[in-house]
């Protein structure tokens, strides 16, 4: 059996601006992924106002975590290693998604927003395998993580409609729909990757996920409760609006928690461990007392 | 960019001096490496430790005193600030002059006959590597009470220094590692201790084979590269060492395990025993009787024609035994041979005994035995540069705790008996002794080697008859007067019982003189305040020191109590040869030997002076040129005297010399001195060079050979000599009604029997009015090779690597006892002992024994910058110096009973 | 040709000499170790073994630092040594957290050891161009290049073999080319049965350690 010699430890490079970013960038990008399933590829309000406010929220993402690097002003260097690097895809994604959009913005067309979506699609992807690749960090290093973070950008994006939603997305009437079957998903995948096979370090740390306060946020307040409140909105229309707003702040708020706690306390570097030690003894053993 | 490497050594250990160069960049000193010009020559290849590597920023640590301070607040208090003003070198010189010269204007000695000028270095046999010429100084001034302790005999071997000397000329005690093939270390930490070359030594023979097994409380570095760990309740060695003994001498048929030749000629195991417990003696030569088996019949141990002493069994025999004072016996009753006393001595010490104190399982313990003798190879000889010598790969190791304080007699006895059993004494593969301390010439082990009475080695011991005691101590420490085997050489006034002079600084004993402090106390490199036991107590002390000199590298805790800070040039910044090679203390075993140079590597960085130069220039101000050269051209302080019959490099006394001059002198002479005339090398050639080597016999490594030529014996088993000692100490100070040293004098045992040993620290508690169960604990310390001498505290870089090693900086605690307590990792816990408390935080480990509590090294600043910030408890804090805890050496241990719980 | 180190465990002490040997080679700032030796504990009181664990960059064959770094800063030698090229690093972190072996550190900026300012020594040595990067261990390829040009042996003359080695006081460190089945690595690695870390990785790391 192998023996542990080096405990796990939390990792401390990417911290809080981070979490911002696959927040963000995955809000922003899966808002419009969600819209363009919703409303197709015409420029309805849904999709305009996805249009503005994605970009806006993976631009932010990405200021956001150029903010955490070493040399900020070296950002663009990133963009260099795309044949290996999932960073640089994300980068490449992410941009292209900007660059689209702002397009789109200035001479409306079409094909930039019939582009803009498997870019997006690509980013939210991205950013699963950017984590998914990190062979130190026993919780990311997890097939999963790609299908997660795409259900996470998903239901997120459907938060950020449903919260935009009485700002002017008239034609939003499956929004809410939709968010409650995103939530499902969601909280399918959570569940799943809590369940994910893995080492005693792994299982450790996933376990972090049953814990109360990861109960409370992540699925209680962004799951269950969107979900009690968009059946509400239904049951009662007038309170609709407010209620398909509420469940897009609880829909956020639990994905933000959940991806802080993957990147930040989640974020444990696997023990260091040896094959085959021997464990040396005193020999003849009668220390009872 | 010009890039210089310069060539220095290092002593900032005791397992030293090491070699090394400092990269030098276009004038800044930006690095150290190896010298590997001395791959060759040096036992570890010229490779230098962690503690070298901070050199440089020991030379630029911006937080050092850069240049003389004078105190300006009188009132001395840990909660004054002394309010340091900078004065000028010749300001600083003036003010010590002037206190200089007012002791001479009174007298050097005081009204109790103690010397008005005290000086104390610290760092155990480091100082005189870094102190330059200032020996000579104090040779030159006359009577210097140099025994007022900063934490020897707590902090050291003592006891092996002062016995290791007196069995077989081992001040310290080591293994012949590279010929041993089993170990059995009672807490001997030497991977962490040893320095490079044990280190390196130690490596080797691990990977080569060697067995070493770990016997101690906590798991230390040794521990972690041995093969075996056995825990241990803490000062219970003695009593697994003779049930060791017990198992060897009556569990097996000791006639065959047994170097039966070696017993009967190399010891005084056949020395017939009288009623009185002296030996028989012939009453005409006065010379040791032992039965001759094949006349049946007593002769002198020394009779040419004995063949076969009897070593077990009851002889009728007549003659005389003289005891203490000359007292006289004349006998015609049954005598036995030491050895016979021994086996019976032994034989309650089962290992059923040795289990239920030491918590050690019998089986270990027979097993520990079984091996010994097992790797023992008696009989068995090897080849040492063409000459043919025992090879007995077996070896006992003491580490400090288990060598000083109570019980360090009886462990030191037993484990030179285990090798004395099995003729694993000062031969190839057993164990050996380093060096001399006090014994002389200091420099050659062997050469110390002389014929005494009874076919002993002469020891230099201090006299206890009559007409010869010192009753009027000399000096505060009293070495003289109380401790006989301290002896009498320059390193004594260390060795004694060192913490005397704090102890009886405000409660002084009957019928002792006044107690005084010096009139000025000149200090180098030590910080008492810290390294002493009850540090609490030591400060209390300072406070009252009337003037204090300080030589001094930062702030610290005890040179806040000073009145004058002199900045010493440093390691990397102050010129002096100092002797390297052959062997030294703890594992340096070289065959080569040879000087090897310090030199300044670039300018200093701060208005600092070579220790040299200021030694002169006190001379000269106090009006001792002439005494103080003349001291160095006996060779005081510089290792070699500058004129002999075959050389002359005499300085003119009646001019000061400059610090290159000087040592320009001595690289000379001491390249003649080494080659027998041949070869001369001056200052300059030692800077390019750094070190001049001669070959060192690997023979020399052992006393064997000096013994053998000389026909002598060691003083093992019995101990007739030291009981005689012992009795006519008791005698003198009875003649003065001195009492208070009753309970030392109970050490003087011919055979020592065990006492109950820890129950002597358990009972510090009832003196201060507590139960002993309050305190569950015992509290250790243990080496941190990082901070070891403590020098380099206040440098950050050590503490950077250091934090990688469990223990700095924090409590290390039984993770089961911790839980017991409620306390988990990193939790803030107090220490609380009969006598003080601190704190300090929890780092739980499996590798400690249930029922002890380990702090690294010695820590606990509050002045010294960085070392303040560690948060580090130490045991000094909560040690109680007490007359009670000290042996009949002076010393005593590092443990402590608290009890720790959560803060 | 590629460098490896076999370091054996029977020997090393955990003294942390080459842990600043390398820290002064390489003039790291406070707080930064590109290698230091870890402190273990195996096992339970009374059966308990410490080990000491000289932990560095393994410089992986199969290195994941190396294809997630998004600039191509890290990158591998045909030697196999794994090096940081500080002038394309951003200091995103993301090869650290892809290093299994916790080999990599970020130095965030000028680091001085006292308050004051770099004392004489750090100001001759500061690496301005490391600030905001990533780091690490380089097998002292700076040494072990040099040597080569002027027709050293790396792991065998001192001048062309990483600092730590030559520093270790226990010579528990080993270097040399793993390619070469008579090398002293190679042969230590064949005759003592040297394990790696973590073989799970997958990660084919070029430091081996000695166990029994
Ligand atoms: S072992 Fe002692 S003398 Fe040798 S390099 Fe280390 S500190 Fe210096
Ligand atoms: S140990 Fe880490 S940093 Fe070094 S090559 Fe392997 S993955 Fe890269
Ligand atoms: S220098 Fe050698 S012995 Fe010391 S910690 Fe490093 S590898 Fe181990």
């Amino acid at each position: 059996m192998d023996t542990e010699l080096l405990s796990p430890m939390k990792q401390t490079l990417w911290g809080r601006l981070a979490v911002v970013n696959f927040f963000l960038g995955g809000a922003g990008a899966g808002a419009y992924l969600v819209a363009v399933s919703l409303a197709g590829f015409s420029p309805t309000p849904l999709v305009r106002l996805a249009l503005i406010l994605g970009p806006l929220l993976v631009l932010a993402g990405f200021l956001s975590v150029a903010v955490e690097a070493g040399r900020p002003l070296r950002g663009p260097k990133v963009l260099r290693r795309v044949e290996t690097s999932w960073m640089s895809r994300e980068s490449w994604a992410g941009g292209a998604f900007i660059a689209l959009a702002a397009l789109d913005f200035v001479a409306p067309w079409v094909g930039w927003r019939l582009a803009a979506a498997p870019v997006a699609l690509l980013f939210v992807l991205a950013q699963g395998w950017v984590l998914s690749n990190c062979r130190g960090v026993l919780a990311w290093n997890v097939p999963i993580l790609p299908l997660l973070f795409l259900a996470s950008a998903l239901v997120s994006g459907a938060g950020v409609l449903s919260l935009a939603a009485p700002f002017g997305s008239g034609d939003a009437d499956r929004l809410p729909l939709a968010t409650a079957a995103l939530i499902l998903l969601s909280g399918f995948a959570w569940v799943a990757y809590s369940l994910w096979p893995g080492n005693r370090t792994f299982r450790q740390v996933v376990g972090g996920l049953r814990e109360d306060s990861a109960v409370l946020g992540i699925f209680v307040v962004g799951h269950l409760l969107p979900l009690a409140l968009l059946v509400l909105g239904r049951r009662s229309p007038a309170l609709a609006a407010a209620a398909a707003a509420l469940a897009g702040i609880g829909v956020l708020s639990g994905q933000l928690q959940a991806k802080a706690r993957l990147i930040l306390k989640m974020g444990v570097l696997r023990p260091i461990t040896i094959a085959s030690l021997g464990v040396r003894t005193t020999a003849e053993i009668a220390h009872g007392k | 960019m010009t890039v210089e490497r310069i060539p220095v050594y290092c002593y900032q250990c005791v397992a030293g001096p090491d070699l090394l160069k400092v990269v030098v960049r276009d004038g800044v000193a930006v690095g150290v490496e190896p010298n590997s010009d001395f791959a060759e020559i040096h036992p570890a290849c010229g490779k230098v430790c962690v503690r070298a590597y901070g050199l440089i920023q020991k030379l630029y640590n911006p937080n050092r005193i850069k240049t003389p301070m004078r105190r300006t607040n009188p009132k001395k208090a840990r909660t004054e600030d002394p309010g340091w003003v900078e004065i000028s070198w010749d300001e600083a010189l003036d003010l010590l002059t002037e206190r200089l010269k007012g002791i001479r204007a009174k007298g050097l000695l005081d009204e109790s006959g103690y010397p008005r000028l005290a000086a104390t270095f610290g760092s155990g046999g480091i100082a005189p590597a870094y102190l330059g010429t200032f020996a000579a100084f104090l040779a030159a001034w006359g009577p210097v009470d140099q025994g007022i302790g900063s934490g020897q005999g707590v902090k050291c071997y003592h006891s092996e220094h002062l016995y290791g000397e007196f069995w077989h000329r081992a001040f310290t005690v080591a293994a012949d590692v590279p010929r041993c093939d089993y170990v059995l270390s009672f807490g001997y930490n030497g991977d962490a201790s040893g320095g490079v070359t044990g280190v390196f030594r130690h490596a080797e023979a691990r990977v080569r084979g060697l067995t070493w097994v770990q016997v101690e409380p906590h798991l230390s570095i040794t521990g972690a590269g041995a093969a075996r760990w056995v825990p241990i309740r803490p000062k219970t060695d003695a009593a697994v060492l003779f049930a060791l003994l017990h198992v060897i001498l009556h569990e097996t048929d000791w006639r065959r395990t047994c170097d039966i030749p070696f017993l009967e000629s190399m010891t005084n195991s056949p020395y017939l025993v009288g009623p009185h417990g002296y030996y028989l003696r012939d009453p005409e030569s006065g010379k040791p009787l032992v039965w001759d088996l094949d006349r049946d019949r007593p002769v002198p141990f020394d009779d040419p024609r004995l063949a076969h002493p009897a070593l077990e069994g009851k002889f009728l025999a007549a003659g005389v035994e003289v005891g203490a004072d000359g007292e006289r016996w004349s006998v015609a009753d049954s005598a036995r041979p030491a050895f016979s006393l021994l086996l019976h001595h032994l034989l309650p010490y089962t290992p059923e005994w040795a289990e239920g104190v030491a918590d050690v399982p019998a089986p270990t313990i027979r097993r520990m035995a079984r091996e010994y003798l097992e790797h023992a190879n008696v009989g068995g000889t090897t080849d040492v540069e063409g000459t043919t010598l025992p090879h007995r790969p077996v070896a006992v190791l003491l580490g400090k705790t288990v060598t000083n304080g109570w019980g360090g007699y009886e462990c030191c006895w037993a484990r030179t008996v285990m090798a004395a059993l099995v003729g694993a004494l000062e031969v190839p593969g057993g164990i050996l002794g380093t060096t001399v301390r006090l014994n002389r010439p200091a420099v050659n082990r062997l050469d110390s080697v002389k014929p005494g009475p009874d076919g002993f080695m002469a020891q230099p011991l201090n006299p206890t008859s009559r007409e010869k005691w010192q009753g009027q101590p000399h000096i505060r420490n009293a070495y003289r007067t109380l401790v006989p085997l301290a002896a009498d050489s320059p390193w004594s006034a260390a060795l004694g019982p060192a913490h005397l002079p704090w102890l009886f600084m405000d409660s002084p004993p009957e019928h002792w003189p006044a107690p005084t402090l010096p009139d000025v106390w000149i200090i180098y490199r030590t910080n008492p305040a810290i390294s002493n036991w009850e540090t609490g107590r030591i400060e209390a002390g300072l406070e009252r020191f009337p003037f204090i000199a300080a030589f001094a590298y930062t702030q610290d805790e005890t040179n806040w109590y000073a009145d004058l800070l002199l900045p010493e040039a440093t390691d990397l910044e102050s010129l002096q040869l100092y002797r390297i090679g052959g062997t030294k203390y703890i594992e340096q075993y070289w065959d080569h030997t040879g000087f090897a140079l310090r030199q300044p590597v670039t300018a200093p960085p701060f208005d600092t002076r070579d220790i040299t130069d200021i030694a002169t220039e006190l001379a000269s101000r106090c009006g001792l040129l002439k005494e103080y050269i003349g001291a160095i051209n006996r060779g005081a302080g510089v290792g070699v005297p500058l004129r002999t019959e075959q050389y002359d490099f005499a300085l003119d006394p009646a001019s000061a010399p400059s610090a290159e001059v000087v040592w320009d002198r001595v690289c000379r002479a001491a390249t003649r001195s080494l080659t027998g005339g041949l070869a001369e090398r001056g200052v300059e050639w030692f800077k390019t060079h750094g070190a001049y080597f001669v070959p060192f016999s690997e023979k020399r490594y052992y006393l064997h050979t000096a013994m053998k030529a000389q026909g002598l014996r060691y003083e093992l088993p019995y101990q007739e000599r030291i009981k005689r000692m012992g009795a006519e100490l008791a005698n003198r100070l009875h003649e003065r009604a001195i009492t208070w040293w009753d309970v030392q004098l109970q050490e003087y045992q011919p055979l020592p029997a065990w006492k109950d040993f820890p129950d002597i620290w358990a009972k510090v508690a009832v003196k201060h009015g507590r139960r002993p169960e309050e305190f569950p604990l015992w509290l250790l310390t243990s080496r941190s090779m990082q901070y070891s001498w403590g020098a380099n505290v206040s440098l950050p870089i050590l503490a950077d690597v250091a934090r990688h090693v469990t223990g700095h900086f924090g409590l290390m605690l039984n993770r089961g006892t911790a839980k017991r307590l409620g306390i988990q990792d990193g939790d803030l816990v107090e220490i609380e002992s009969a006598t003080g408390r601190t704190r300090g935080h929890a780092i739980l480990r499996e590798g400690v024994r249930p029922d002890v509590a380990v702090a690294l090294q010695q820590f606990g600043h509050w002045a010294t910058p960085v070392a303040r910030d560690f948060d580090m408890p130490s045991l000094n804090q909560v040690s109680a110096m007490d007359l009670d805890l000290t042996d009949a050496t002076g010393s005593s241990a590092d443990v402590v009973k608290v009890a720790v719980r959560r803060a | 040709m590629r460098w490896g180190m076999v370091i054996d465990l029977k020997r090393c002490v955990g003294c942390q000499t080459c842990t600043i040997a390398c820290k002064q080679e390489h003039a790291l700032p406070a707080g930064i170790v590109w290698r230091f030796v870890a402190d273990c504990e195996v096992g339970e009181y009374p059966n308990v073994r410490r080990l000491f664990l000289p932990m560095q960059c393994m410089h992986c064959a199969n290195p994941p630092c190396v294809p997630v770094c998004p600039t191509g800063a890290s990158r591998q030698r045909s030697d196999g040594i794994v090096f940081v090229d500080y002038g394309q690093c951003v200091g995103c972190g993301y090869c650290a957290l892809a290093c299994p072996y916790r080999a990599r550190h970020l130095i965030h900026e000028a680091q001085w050891y006292f308050p004051g300012g770099p004392t004489p020594s750090e100001a001759a040595t500061n690496q301005p161009e490391r600030h905001g990067v990533m780091t690490k261990c380089t097998f002292c390829l700076n040494r072990v290049d040099a040597g080569l040009a002027v027709g050293l042996k790396p792991g065998e003359d001192a001048a062309a073999t990483p600092m730590c080695s030559v520093a270790c006081i226990a010579n528990a460190i080993h270097f040399g080319d793993l390619d070469d089945p008579e090398s002293p690595v190679a042969r230590l690695i064949k005759d003592r049965g040297a394990v790696r870390l973590l073989p799970e990785c997958g990660t084919d790391p070029s430091v081996y350690y000695l166990t029994e």
